[in-house]
């Protein structure tokens, strides 16, 4: 479960994120959408723990910073940048002791199995492609079973058989009570499994929907998505 | 075993056997390493037969100006954009993770240090000139470049506390930077008190460096003191400086601690724009036009290119961005810090009565500007635009494309060499010929080591790892240079009964006849060099 109760991020005269308030339960795939410059990355980055914001926010029950709230979620970076001299195998051991995982050998070559890098297991980090570094981010992030993740955008670089196996392991985090947060400007690529959707505009939540009322509406994603970001009506939720 | 002990050994453990795997890297690094040794040991063996030891003060001086080279930089940058010990591996995997992050900042400290002592391996290729000019032991060559790493270390740790109190908040900000401005302003008047009071000159400039009114600035000055205590066997000073000093990182650490243990935000933008530029390197892409934090502000000034058509519009359009740089195109900040480096150093040699006379002083001057150049050619127009595509895939003949597109980085030394040797000879009283002989030979090395870019863009375009790059070039550089730079000493040393100016006049010309011949060479062999993107 993750919740953020007026969340706002200023750097200097600039409010990156104003006043966000919205909540991912345990089950749940939000997808956090918007224009360039939106605020999406800023906002992801604060509930990771790498930004000072204002506001609350909760993740399980416990504030994002403290060591419980960071055991029990996982984040896939933008950028995807791993050890240059670290070996695909040895990030996942690195991950398992930073984090504590018990038996977490098989889990991790389960992780590489999907995600197609089994082979690459030797290999250093800095001879993976972009698409081979956003997959080992990937596995990284679910290695040690988070109760929450957090991908920015997680589908750039992949390629077609990672980009459904990833959605099939977005699916069944969400069927194991997970909560998940995405950031995507793909929406087409989110439209088969997302629960609710936020549209941010200008560091604000412009709309927030669930599947269902999306639905009831008679639109789709994109429809949503672009009836509020250039429709004469932006802010209104 | 903890998870960042984990980390430290594996990365090692992997480098090396990296490193075993690619045995030409492996005998790069052992020449070069070999290199270094021999510059370390050669010389001790001639520092006894050579007399006395230059003036230790000059040293001072000089390693004094190194230290506020390295700080004043990283403090004042800590007004934009912090400083950073981590690379973005780390923010993804550590900061995200459950380990404390003072646990974290330590394992970045440590790491950084390491990093910034590999960083100073190079002035290991001054331990030749330390041992023999100056007659300092190989320990004191370490205690000099310990007391570099350590201001380095103090000053990132002072810009991150520094930035964490001062971002977001221009009062704060204000505050910082006038504190910075009184400081540096007042080693500056101390300085020039000292420099007044000892008679002035060359003798008066010297004292003023030795001075231990510098010494008492924090950092820096602790450094220098706690380096040159070390390096003259005063264990006592030593003590006093290095205890200052410890000191002083302890305060800023538990400052910093104590004040912000959440320092995630304060050390993200800036390693996030490095990663940037580090992988635009790698990548050969065009750097990020706002990295380091915050884009400077660019003088729009007039629009539009004007002239050129075909491979001719590259020139006029980087003349176009010079003017955007400086208003003086050619001329820039860097022309005026060389040229106040330049009389700087006439200033301390130029003027005492035993000093060379103004024709040598500037044929002295002369050499450190080539220096100077040689340490820079690495960056320019030319080298920023094999970073685009289109130098590839403009249709003209490749060889138009490699003139046109490399003049502006050609004549920019010709631009400052006028200007520096025009105001150095009227401030020397030097010969008119030996002014002359002085511009015609920086501005061919310009285009000589200009030609030993392409050259090398050539012949070693095709590795991968930048840094070996930088040190095969600059060794190509040197290469290049030697011929000219021989015949030149040579043609000084038979040439006796002439004049002073008449013997610098003759002996420069060779110099420049074969930077000149060398580099049409080089660009005629070159000529292909933009038919692909491959082939740079």
């Amino acid at each position: 479960m993750l919740q953020v109760s007026h969340l706002t991020k200023r750097y200097g005269k600039l409010t990156a994120n104003d006043d966000l308030n919205f909540s991912v339960g345990s089950g749940e795939i939000a997808v956090l959408c918007g224009p360039n410059g939106a605020g999406k990355s800023t906002a992801i980055k604060c509930i990771a723990g790498l930004l000072r914001f204002q506001g609350v926010i909760l993740v399980d029950g416990a504030p994002n910073k403290s060591a419980q709230a960071k055991r029990s979620f996982g984040y896939v970076p933008e950028l995807p940048a791993p050890y240059e001299n670290l070996t695909v195998g040895e990030h996942l051991e690195f991950i398992a002791r930073a984090y504590r995982v018990e038996g977490w050998q098989a889990k991790a070559a389960a992780l590489l199995e999907r995600m197609e890098l089994s082979d690459k297991s030797g290999k250093l980090g800095r001879e993976l492609s972009k698409g081979m570094q956003q997959k080992l981010s990937i596995c990284c992030a679910l290695l040690p079973s988070p109760k929450t993740v957090m991908l920015d955008e997680p589908l750039v670089g992949l390629d077609p058989h990672a980009i459904k196996e990833l959605k099939a392991m977005l699916v069944e985090l969400r069927a194991q009570g997970c909560s998940v947060l995405l950031s995507t400007h793909m929406l087409d690529s989110v439209a088969d499994f997302w629960d609710k959707v936020l549209i941010m505009m200008k560091g604000r939540i412009a709309a927030a929907r669930t599947r269902d009322e999306v639905a009831r509406s008679g639109e789709n994603l994109e429809q949503l998505f672009f009836s509020i970001t250039e429709g004469p009506g932006e802010a209104g939720e | 075993m903890s998870a960042l002990s984990y980390l430290v050994r594996r990365q090692i453990r992997n480098a090396a056997r990296d490193l075993l795997r690619h045995p030409g890297k492996l005998a790069v690094y052992l020449a070069a390493a070999a290199f270094f040794a021999f510059m370390a040991v050669s010389p001790q063996q001639r520092a006894a037969q050579t007399g006395r030891a230059a003036d230790p003060r000059m040293l001072e001086g000089v390693y004094y100006g190194l230290l506020l080279l390295f700080c004043a930089p990283i403090l004042f940058r800590s007004l934009k954009s912090g400083t950073t010990m981590f690379k973005m591996p780390d923010v993804n995997l550590l900061f995200v993770s459950p380990l404390p992050p003072k646990r974290i900042l330590v394992y970045g400290l440590l790491k950084q240090t390491a990093a910034t002592l590999l960083g100073f391996v190079f002035m290991l290729f001054y331990s030749g000139v330390l041992m023999r000019d100056f007659h300092i032991s190989a320990w004191g060559v370490v205690w000099l470049l310990l007391g570099m790493v350590a201001v380095v270390m103090a000053s990132q740790m002072l810009a991150l506390l520094l930035y964490g109190w001062s971002n977001g908040n221009p009062k704060r900000q204000n505050a910082v930077r006038a504190a910075l401005y009184v400081f540096f302003g007042a080693m500056a008047l101390a300085l020039l008190f000292q420099y007044t009071r000892n008679g002035g000159g060359a003798e008066g400039f010297l004292a003023a460096l030795h001075s231990r009114w510098l010494e008492w600035f924090p950092l820096v000055g602790w450094a220098k003191g706690a380096a040159f205590a070390l390096v003259g066997g005063n264990l006592a000073a030593a003590l006093l400086w290095t205890a200052l000093l410890a000191a002083a990182f302890a305060l800023v650490l538990a400052l910093f601690l104590r004040t912000d243990a959440d320092y995630y935000e304060d050390v993200l933008q800036q390693t996030e724009s490095t990663y940037e530029l580090q992988q635009a390197v790698k990548e050969k892409r065009a750097v990020p036009a706002n990295r380091g934090g915050g884009a400077r502000k660019v003088r729009a000034g007039g629009s539009g290119i004007g002239r050129g058509w075909g491979a001719s519009a590259f020139f006029y359009r980087q003349l176009r961005e010079a003017r955007r740089r400086s208003r003086l195109v050619l001329l820039g900040s860097s022309t005026a810090v060389v040229l106040a480096v330049d009389l700087a150093v006439f200033f301390m040699i130029g003027r005492g009565g035993d000093g060379p006379s103004p024709d040598m002083t500037l044929a002295v001057l002369l050499a450190l500007d080539v220096y100077l150049l040689f340490l820079t050619s690495a960056a320019g127009d030319w080298t920023r635009e094999l970073a685009k595509p289109y130098i590839y895939l403009v249709p003209d003949t490749p060889f138009r494309k490699l003139l046109w597109a490399s003049m502006t980085t050609a004549l920019k030394p010709v631009a400052e060499g006028a200007v520096f040797f025009a105001v150095l000879a009227a401030a020397a009283r030097a010969d008119a010929a030996v002014a002359v002989i002085c511009f015609l030979a920086y501005a061919s090395f310009g285009m000589l080591f200009l030609s030993g870019n392409i050259l090398s863009e050539r012949t070693l375009g095709s590795l991968s790892n930048r840094g070996l790059i930088l040190f095969l070039f600059l060794f190509l550089l040197l290469l290049l240079a030697a011929p000219g730079i021989g015949a030149g000493v040579f043609l000084y040393t038979v040439l006796p009964g002439l004049s002073e100016p008449a013997r610098l006049f003759l002996s420069g010309l060779p110099c420049v006849a074969w930077n000149l011949i060398a580099s049409l060479l080089i660009f005629y062999l070159c000529r292909n060099i933009l038919s692909n993107a491959e082939a740079s």
